[in-house]
């Protein structure tokens, strides 16, 4: 019984958040908003190049063999600099989901030839998540809604442009696809298990841009002078802040254990996945919504950076599972005997 | 990271489970702060736990421990609890003191203090509250002179937890009468029955007396009873209120517990819950089991040599605010049976949710409150400015 990360784990994201901290600052989440851009080509290349779109496909599709467990640091850093990209979108839930399509179909197989060689991106549609995200940049669309799996690339999708608050999700509607592109797969595993991993690794994202958010909202704090003093001094401000990070902070245990869990599908696992999906959820709104107030009128400004914290978590809660779908879960676990003091990890 | 319990943890899990079947009372103790009798079963029930060593897991064998890592901790008291066994009237010795005095004590300390608390035949009150001195504790005022080879304690504590019944007490002191606020306070141990103590009991929101006040007047104690340095009290007694709202104190298996009875409580009312019930209920399940993941994390970091810092008020938050939550769940779900006491005929689960509840409240404000620990939390964890 160890739970807690590796050195090799962490050097992933130790490595990400560095990166990051350079080239996603909020100033340049500003500057894209500003230009109109939704994704940075630079950035992305620069993601390719660390081999992270090789993390979670196996060794023998030439891949790195990590465990989902090993990426969700990652995800973490991601939400934290509240990334425009898809890399945890397409490197942690469709590329995983073309490793499997693969093995049954030749065409996907050619594309993931494409993912591994050049960094092609993919995403994937899902009745949970039904607006494609970043679809103009995508060579590649996994189609899992109803009970049917299709393989598309781009030129045989028909995509109706939608609009998310989050200027760094652009969003489509996608029509249903012609039987041709079916791949003849265990649609309910598939669905399943990507759902698991987007909905884990979303929390992930959403407590990583919580942290985020307090973090900023507490530098401002400090700053800020009213009354002849930093409006951080005042404990009504202060307790917003740590009581979002306390929230936070019990988020993230659940978050690092789901993804543990995901390998051994369970009635344990199910639960503990939405219950991160639910309790970051959590956090991250308290947080976003905190650090918004405490930066008083600015908070509500687009020139502060914590909107696109607060518009990003929201799309995240949305997405992968509803509340009632997540509740029902933890329900069936509790129905199901598995709670208690010795039913931790069993 | 490995979620997996070795084959050892698990021989040790149905060890412990063994020794609970066979030794937890079959009837649950009366309150150890409801009269002497109580306080003296319990007693009894440590000297019982102590036989078969189970006091303190954590402890070195030469104190009357097995020396074992937090993992087995965890273990030792998930099954404790799903035994159902009796609440620790020791707690402020075992989970305070104990680690205070393993950190700071001599070894002539050691060996006089903790066998006889690992046994339960000493069984310790905390002495730190006074009247002008709650959460802003540094203005004690309760003075100890040295005297030869003592030292004389006069001064007036209140909130002191068990201390009606305890044989000894641990108190923050004044040693530099000169000093100001967080300087020249010192630790001292004295007996609750020496010359010059008197203790009277406080009656609680639910009419018990688990706290009393205290008032010394020139109590002489030897000067051995000091811990660590004259002037050192308050950074041991942050280092103590470390151990109070980190780890030790409110261990996850409680919480859990406390969660399944809340969902089989439900379950056997399901008909009348509102989907605001089921929400709540299932808000319990969740915490309970963020606050055991939490630990468990918190537990393997310090195996490996990690510090408790200020994860210790975000835990005293996070499980205070839980503790009310699930019980007062219980409670909407009892209805009009919500307010009968444990002696009423008619009372559910004798009792057990309400007597919870008012105990749950206290969470929030001992051990320093949670309006301070935000404070800490604010301050220490996000930098924010102190004036």
């Amino acid at each position: 019984m160890d739970f807690s990360f590796t050195d090799e784990q962490l050097m992933l994201a130790e490595t990400l958040e560095a990166f990051f901290g350079n080239e996603c600052q909020s100033s340049h989440l500003q500057t894209m908003a500003r230009e109109g851009r939704s994704f940075d080509t630079a950035r992305w290349n620069a993601l390719i190049d660390m081999g992270l779109h090789l993390s979670l496909l196996p060794e023998d599709q030439g891949g790195l063999g990590l465990s989902q467990a090993d990426f969700v640091p990652a995800a973490e850093t991601a939400g934290r600099a509240c990334l425009p990209e898809p890399m945890v979108h397409c490197f942690g839930v469709a590329v995983p989901a073309l490793s499997k399509l693969a093995r049954l179909d030749a065409r996907a197989n050619r594309a993931l030839q494409k993912v591994v060689d050049e960094g092609a991106l993919v995403v994937v549609c899902h009745d949970a998540a039904p607006f494609v995200e970043h679809a103009e940049h995508a060579q590649f669309i996994i189609d899992m809604r109803g009970d049917e799996v299709h393989f598309l690339t781009k030129d045989e999708t028909d995509l109706t442009p939608e609009q998310s608050a989050d200027l760094f999700r652009p969003l489509h509607r996608l029509s249903k696809p012609s039987p041709a592109s079916l791949v003849a797969i265990d649609a309910r595993e598939l669905t399943t298990e990507t759902l698991n991993s987007a909905a884990v690794f979303s929390a992930a994202q959403m407590v990583g841009l919580g942290h985020r958010a307090v973090e900023i909202a507490a530098d401002y704090t400090s700053q800020r002078r009213q009354f002849g003093k930093p409006v951080g001094s005042y404990q009504a401000v202060k307790h917003l802040l740590a009581s979002a990070q306390v929230k936070l902070e019990f988020a993230r245990p659940v978050v690092y254990g789901a993804a543990a869990g995901l390998d051994q599908p369970s009635v344990l696992t199910n639960s503990r996945v939405s219950q991160a999906k639910l309790q970051s959820a959590q956090a991250a709104d308290l947080a976003c919504c905190n650090a918004l107030q405490a930066h008083g009128a600015m908070g509500y400004s687009f020139e502060v950076a914590i909107h696109f914290y607060l518009k990003r978590t929201l799309g995240l809660t949305g997405i992968w599972g509803n509340r009632k779908f997540h509740y029902d879960r933890i329900a069936k676990r509790a129905a199901s005997g598995l709670l208690g003091a010795d039913r931790t990890f069993a | 990271m490995d979620l997996n319990y070795s084959v050892e943890d698990n021989a040790f899990r149905e060890r412990v489970r063994a020794w609970m079947d066979a030794n937890v009372p079959a009837n649950p103790l009366p309150s150890f702060d409801g009269s002497r009798d109580g306080f003296e079963a319990h007693r009894a029930w440590e000297r019982t736990l102590n036989e078969g060593r189970w006091g303190m897991v954590t402890w070195p064998e030469a104190y009357g421990g097995q020396g074992l890592d937090l993992i087995r901790w965890l273990i030792f008291e998930e099954e404790y609890w799903r035994a159902n066994a009796p609440l620790r009237v020791n707690q402020n010795g075992i989970f305070l003191l104990g680690p205070t005095l393993m950190e700071f004590g001599t070894e002539a300390q050691k060996a006089r203090f903790l066998p006889t608390m690992a046994s339960g035949d000493e069984i310790w009150a905390q002495a730190w509250s006074e009247p002008q001195a709650g959460s802003d504790l540094a203005s004690v005022r309760s003075t100890m002179r040295r005297d030869g080879d003592e030292y004389v304690l006069n001064g007036h504590k209140i909130w002191s937890s068990r201390a009606v019944f305890a044989d000894w007490a641990f108190g923050l002191f004044r040693s530099d009468p000169t000093s100001q606020r967080h300087k020249g306070l010192s630790l001292v141990f004295f007996p609750l029955d020496a010359d010059g103590v008197k203790v009277t009991p406080i009656p609680q929101i639910d009419g018990e007396t688990g706290f009393a006040e205290i008032f010394l007047e020139d109590v002489r104690v030897p000067a051995f009873n000091r811990l660590g340095q004259e002037g050192d009290g308050w950074n041991i007694c942050m280092a103590t209120a470390g151990f109070e709202r980190g780890l030790m104190l409110r261990s996850p298996a409680r919480f859990q517990q406390a969660a399944k009875a809340l969902f089989d409580l439900y379950q056997a009312h399901a008909d009348d819950c509102c989907d605001a019930t089921r929400a709540s209920v299932l808000q319990a399940v969740m915490d309970a089991d963020a606050y055991a993941l939490s630990i468990y994390m918190t537990a393997s970091r310090l195996i490996k040599g990690g510090k408790i810092g200020s994860e210790a008020s975000i835990n005293k938050i996070f499980w205070s605010e839980m503790d009310i939550q699930i019980h007062k769940t219980a409670l909407s779900i009892l209805g009009a049976q919500a307010e009968l006491v444990a002696a009423a005929p008619s009372a559910a689960d004798a009792g057990w949710w309400l007597s919870g509840y008012f105990f749950s409240l206290s969470g929030p404000i001992y051990a320093g409150s949670n309006e301070i620990q935000k404070n800490i939390i604010a301050e220490r964890m996000l930098g924010m400015p102190r004036k």
